[in-house]
């Protein structure tokens, strides 16, 4: 499975963001976060976490992985992990010419996540970030660490070392099990 | 002091104190095989100073206090007033362990205290009263063979040493008060340390190679800085590849022709970096010294070591694993292989046992081999033993050498008493897997009383792996060379299916289980995968292209057994990448690489993936059978 290397139309929003990259480990992150889209939801992470947003390469599929896990690709000679955070999280993708891999640090890895689009740079005031709210789910929401309220939407600030790490590790460990049991 | 400059310090000073340790602990031998043997005394008071020194330097108050009094019992030693007994040699090489356990833990928390007074007490007692002590119960006659020590010993320093060892001294001398400069008192009655004559010692040659190598000039790099550039060049050689695939359209000859050139020099430059990571077996060898002598006192044996090779250089990962299985096996030389004294005497042998260690290159592989003169492997007793243990069934019969072999089972051993040393059923067969994790090899040869030898074949790097790539369905997967033991043109006739046993493939009158990869890895023949998008352009081409299936056969276990792939695409050198920790728990997988069209392809564990998947695929036979029939 891969995909062949798409133009992502290369907008605005991803070239700004690029900017953004390089001057971040420059000056330091602050408060800054790198906005994206997965569906129609719109999430961030902390832009120091980032190490520079790609177009979607193509992916080698590794057997025994979970269903978002998409594959290994080639970064510049590394073989580095690709995820696909919207199956990840549940939501249901929007096929766009913008599909982006964001290449993150996480802890001492590196790894590609897959999203839907780029959207922008954000710098919330401390006034503008709020705890997330207490609804009972099903699913756990550990990874979400704030809610950033953005004039008319909420942009949702994840922790992808959460939201990936032990649990996503255990379900690759396990899906290579079941697969032995089966 | 800022606290990242103390920092810093402290970490160059744990470095330096290792190297010391190492250094002293071979001096300790020295001093034991020649206690006149003034250079080598002075040696290691430079080198307990240093220590004491620095340590203080840098605020180990205790490290330093500890050497004090390391140097102060080494004293009189060096005055001549003290005799270096064997019990003095055993304390010292004792306070020498501690001091590395010491500096080691210091490394991991730069706080930890760790208890001396045990020791210091024994000091004390020791230099107050070095006689009234009821000396241990020592090995009737222990010899054990020191390579000269490894510092660059100017050439007619290591003559003065072979004058002062030529004539055979006495290696124990009772711990009696010396005069300053003490007369040679020959005592035929205690046993020798056996010294070769160094002019004659190969050893000895090897040294003095060294001692030319060491006078150039040389840096310390970090590791991660090594790592980081043979990660780049690794990226260079995959950007070359892909320069030179495309350099057919190039219409100028100027620029294929620089190309070219710069294929030569990208080869050049890696095996330069690669060269980088490559360290002597020395310090693997030198404690093999160390080992022997404790064994071989422990139970009682004579035993005589003998190293060459040990400048032989190896990846820096490769030494660390080779570790662990070299102690075993001359341990188990030791403690199996070489017969007790009065049992050698019997057979009309030397006492003295020997145990060689060689180390060479060949094509491309370090070889090692561990060889000693004692009894050999009785593959009767083997199988007497297997069939005890239930390994064999009684009246099943085996060849010598599959008998052999049997010492690396699981679970294993033929030493009747259980000993400290070894013999405790774990090892051999830890040994075997150790060396094939690193991509290895093991054979035996014995000679029933003459001896055994144990030849290791080991790549010289892990970072690069001469792999096999396969095609199975639209994917690519790497096989290292070193697991397949053949590939055959798989022709229908010779595959047959038994529902009992699944499909078998017929081979010169074997029969082999046959293994699908693609039901081990579950890829359906052309199917688009599961997880989304359509098939890349390249993908879709290597799908579609005929197959011509052939079949990998793998020997590494007792059973062999084959796998059914679509084609196999060539033989490749690959730059091995480690997978993210994501994938660290798919032990089917030991890696990742990027092949030459710059796409990433896994590298395959043919055994743990029939371990893991094997026993599902060979239910469902009948479905393959099926599949071919239509």
């Amino acid at each position: 499975m891969s995909t062949t290397p798409r133009e992502t139309g290369s907008s605005q929003a991803q070239e700004s963001v690029a900017h953004a990259i390089s001057q971040v480990h420059l000056t330091g992150g602050g408060n800054r976060y790198i906005s994206f889209s997965l569906g129609s939801e719109e999430y961030a992470i902390p832009l120091l976490d980032v190490r520079e947003v790609i177009a979607v390469p193509e992916t080698t599929p590794v057997p025994f992985t979970p269903p978002h896990f998409m594959g290994i690709m080639n970064l510049r000679g590394q073989v580095i992990s690709v995820i696909d955070l919207r199956t990840k999280l549940g939501i249901k993708p929007v096929a766009g010419p913008e599909t982006a891999v964001i290449i993150c640090d996480i802890g001492a890895a590196c790894l590609g996540v897959l999203v839907d689009s780029i959207n922008s740079v954000v710098s919330p005031d401390e006034g503008q970030l709020s705890a997330k709210p207490e609804i009972e789910s099903q699913k756990s929401t550990d990874y979400i660490s704030a809610v950033y309220r953005k004039t008319d939407r909420l942009v949702l600030i994840i922790d992808l070392k959460k939201a990936l790490n032990g649990e996503d590790r255990k379900a690759i460990s396990t899906a290579a099990t079941t697969k032995k049991a089966a | 002091m800022s606290a990242e400059f103390e920092n810093s310090m402290k970490s160059a000073f744990l470095e330096e104190a290792a190297q010391l340790l190492t250094d002293a602990e071979q001096c300790f031998l020295v001093l034991e095989k020649d206690p006149n043997d003034r250079s080598n005394l002075e040696r290691l008071f430079r080198l307990a100073h240093n220590l004491k020194g620095s340590s203080r330097a840098v605020g180990f108050e205790i490290l330093s206090h500890f050497t004090h009094e390391l140097e102060n019992l080494l004293l009189p030693v060096k005055k001549g007033e003290l005799a270096a007994t064997s019990r003095l040699i055993d304390l010292l090489l004792r306070c020498n362990d501690h001091l590395i356990a010491y500096v080691e833990a210091l490394r991991e928390n730069p706080d930890s205290v760790v208890d001396s007074s045990e020791l210091l007490n024994e000091m004390t007692r020791f230099r107050n009263d070095p006689q009234s002590d009821t000396p241990p119960l020592e090995p009737q006659a222990e010899s054990i063979e020191v390579t000269p020590e490894d510092a660059p010993v100017p050439v007619e320093l290591a003559a003065q040493e072979f004058e002062t060892e030529s004539p055979k001294e006495a290696s124990k001398p009772s711990p009696e008060i010396k005069p300053e400069n003490p007369p040679r008192l020959p005592r035929p009655q205690e046993p020798t340390i056996s010294v070769k004559a160094q002019d004659q010692d190969p050893l000895h040659a090897d040294d003095t190679t060294v001692v030319a190598k060491k006078a150039e000039e040389s840096i310390r790099v970090s590791l991660d800085r090594v790592e980081h550039l043979v990660n780049l060049v690794g990226e260079m050689v995959i950007l070359q590849s892909v320069l030179r695939e495309n350099s057919i359209q190039i219409q100028s000859s100027l620029i294929r022709n620089t190309i070219h050139q710069l294929g030569k020099v990208t080869q050049s430059v890696q095996d330069l970096s690669m060269s980088l990571r490559m360290i002597p077996l020395r310090q693997s060898f030198q404690k093999m010294q160390r080992i022997v002598r404790d064994v071989s006192k422990q139970l009682n044996k004579q035993v005589e070591l003998s190293v060459a090779g040990e400048e032989t250089e190896v990846d820096k990962t490769v030494l660390e694993f080779l570790g662990d299985p070299l102690v075993h096996l001359v341990r188990n030389a030791v403690d199996h292989g070489i017969e007790s004294p009065e049992q050698r005497r019997a057979n009309g042998k030397s006492e003295i046992g020997r145990i060689e260690i060689k180390a060479h290159h060949r094509s491309g592989n370090l070889i090692i081999e561990v060889i000693d003169d004692g009894g050999g492997i009785d593959a009767d007793r083997l199988r007497k033993k297997a069939v005890e243990k239930g390994i064999l069934k009684a009246g099943q019969s085996v060849s010598d050498d599959e008998a052999r072999n049997l010492i690396f089972h699981p679970g294993f051993s033929t030493k009747d008493q259980v000993t400290d040393v070894s013999g405790r059923g774990v090892g051999m067969d830890v040994v075997k897997t150790q060396i094939e994790r690193l991509q290895g090899e093991i054979g035996i040869h014995t000679q029933i009383g003459r001896g055994t030898r144990f030849t290791l074949r080991l790549p010289l790097t892990l970072a690069i792996l001469e792999g096999m790539v396969m095609r199975c369905g639209p994917e690519r997967f790497v096989v290292p060379l070193a697991h397949v033991h053949e590939t055959v043109r798989v022709n229908a006739n010779d595959v047959h299916f038994a529902t009992g046993l699944g499909e078998v493939l017929l081979i010169r009158g074997e029969s082999i289980p046959l293994y699908h990869l693609r039901d081990l890895m579950k890829i359906m023949p052309g199917a688009i995968p599961a997880k989304g998008t359509a098939l890349g352009a390249a993908q879709a081409t290597l799908a579609a292209r005929s197959s011509e299936p052939s079949a990998v056969i793998v020997r590494l276990l007792d059973q062999p057994f084959a796998i059914h792939v679509d084609e196999i695409l060539g033989q490749n050198q690959v730059v091995v990448k480690k997978l993210g920790p994501e994938l660290a728990h798919l032990k089917t997988f030991s890696g990742g690489t990027i092949l030459g069209d710059g796409r990433p392809s896994l590298i395959l564990e043919l055994i743990e993936l029939v371990r893991a998947n094997g026993k599902a695929t060979r239910t469902k036979k009948l479905e393959n059978s099926e599949r071919k029939a239509a």
